[in-house]
């Protein structure tokens, strides 16, 4: 009797110590093994990131080849084809005894798409954004759509920004697809660019007074994507804040901005 | 007189306001413990009074062991995520459920019996539902902040108080026999591992709450 409650009692104990032992030994294992799992999670969400924010600027640089490639293209080739009609018509109304009207205004029109084409290509040109500044650019961008009397765009900016040709590139088109969105989409009639800087941050308003839309936006396109895509990569945020028949209005916040080039 | 057994009153009392103060900050399925705790703390009360007055209160202990075990399956159940480990621990608790009833309905006597039998098994059951956790732990593929993970630490604290308590548990009828003394001084180890249990619930209830922001 008395060795068989012995043997109880050994039996209780090693087996609790055991149980306890082996318990804590897991709870210890899973805790490192998360932690660890954890620091391999990290590791692969800033590979992901860093691979992401190559990605994103791969895609840029396809398009800005694109766009210069355009660019060229409209120069070169549509540039030049309208320049000889020019010429041509030039011809005929030197040839031609009695001019009419309506070749006058030909003439006017072809001048107008010639001196369209030139802007156009000017500002899908990487070279011509690397030599200017995105004030200027941007100022350049607003007169030639302020021309076309289509509606009106109201730049205001501080005179200088320091941002990196890259950066205002980047910065440049985001404003354009914002504005082509707008002549597209919105139906504005006004649209005002306001450009802010401080010390810490930079900010961008795009407001307009067209026809609005519910937000969130539900199907984000090709466009919306692209300024989002081009926001982040600058580190910065958008929103779109919108009411139906109220107009858009497109917050832009980046974070401070460098120099370096 | 204030004894050991009046200090882990006091510590699920504890508890409970901890749980019941955080309850917010805390993640859900904690409310499980919310219902238990002043349920644990209301039947030993219930239980202590009944022994005093001579009365035999251990089929109230066997009503309030299955509930437990209920309590805690629910808990955990509302953890896991995969079908396929709801359906394990279900069916766990289904066997859990199967074996007590059939114990008691073959022994009806055991019901007044200071006998723990059912609460051996709801040991084994809650084990196997910590373990459950554990490999659906190991199996995620997203971060996990420890640091609020509160049911990691719920989960580590219940192995230990379950698991330590298995061998004791299942002996004790058997030592009950041989040697009454003997016999409860092992439950002093049931007794230190009920206040780790409500200190660490204390403690996981205020550690593991999200700061207010």
């Amino acid at each position: 009797m008395h060795s068989s409650a012995q043997d109880l009692i050994i039996i209780i104990i090693a087996g609790t110590a055991s149980i306890l032992f082996l318990a804590i030994l897991l709870i210890v294992y899973i805790f490192f093994y998360q932690r660890r799992q954890n620091t391999f999670i990290e590791e692969k969400e800033v590979l992901q990131k860093k691979f992401d924010e190559v990605l994103k600027q791969s895609q840029i640089e396809v398009q800005e080849n694109t766009m210069t490639h355009l660019g060229r293209e409209l120069h070169d080739n549509i540039g030049q084809l309208l320049s000889s009609t020019k010429i041509l018509l030039g011809i005929t109304q030197k040839n031609l005894s009695n001019v009419p009207e309506t070749m006058y205004a030909a003439d006017e029109s072809l001048s107008r798409a010639i001196s369209e084409v030139r802007a156009l290509s000017k500002s899908l040109s990487q070279e011509w954004l690397l030599q200017f500044n995105l004030i200027q650019n941007l100022k350049s961008e607003v007169g030639r759509i302020n021309s076309t009397h289509d509606l009106y765009i109201n730049l205001s900016c501080p005179t200088e920004i320091e941002l990196s040709n890259e950066k205002q590139i980047i910065l440049f088109r985001i404003i354009q697809e914002a504005i082509q969105n707008t002549i597209k989409h919105a139906q504005a009639s006004n649209i005002h660019v306001i450009i802010t800087t401080s010390k810490e941050a930079l900010s961008l308003k795009i407001i307009d007074d067209g026809k609005g839309f519910k937000t969130p936006i539900q199907n984000s396109g090709l466009g919306l994507t692209n300024m989002k895509q081009r926001t982040h990569l600058l580190g910065g945020t958008i929103k779109w804040k919108s009411t139906e028949d109220k107009g858009c209005t497109i917050e832009i916040e980046l974070p401070t901005i460098t120099t370096s080039s | 007189m204030f004894s050991l057994k009046h200090f882990y009153y006091f510590l699920i009392f504890l508890s409970f306001i901890t749980l019941f103060k955080n309850r917010k900050r805390l993640p859900a399925y904690c409310v499980w413990l919310m219902a238990l705790l002043p349920l644990s703390l209301f039947t030993q009360i219930i239980e202590e009074v009944m022994q005093n007055y001579n009365i035999n209160s251990y089929y109230l202990f066997h009503i309030y062991t299955y509930i437990d075990g209920a309590f805690v399956f629910l808990l955990y159940y509302n953890v896991f995520k995969t079908s396929l480990i709801k359906k394990i621990s279900l069916a766990s608790f289904c066997i859990y459920s199967f074996a007590v009833f059939y114990y008691f309905y073959n022994n009806k006597n055991a019901l007044g019996e200071k006998h723990f039998l059912d609460f051996t098994v709801e040991c084994f059951m809650i084990c196997f539902l910590v373990i459950l956790l554990y490999i659906q732990m190991l199996q995620v593929n997203y971060k996990i902040e420890l640091r609020y993970y509160t049911i990691f630490w719920l989960n580590a604290v219940h192995l230990i108080f379950y698991g330590g308590i298995i061998f004791v548990m299942g002996c004790y009828y058997y030592i009950n026999q041989t040697n009454h003394e003997l016999a409860e001084k092992f439950m002093k180890i049931n007794h230190f591992l009920n206040l780790f249990q409500y200190t660490g619930y204390t403690t996981i209830f205020i550690c593991t709450a999200v700061p207010r922001t």
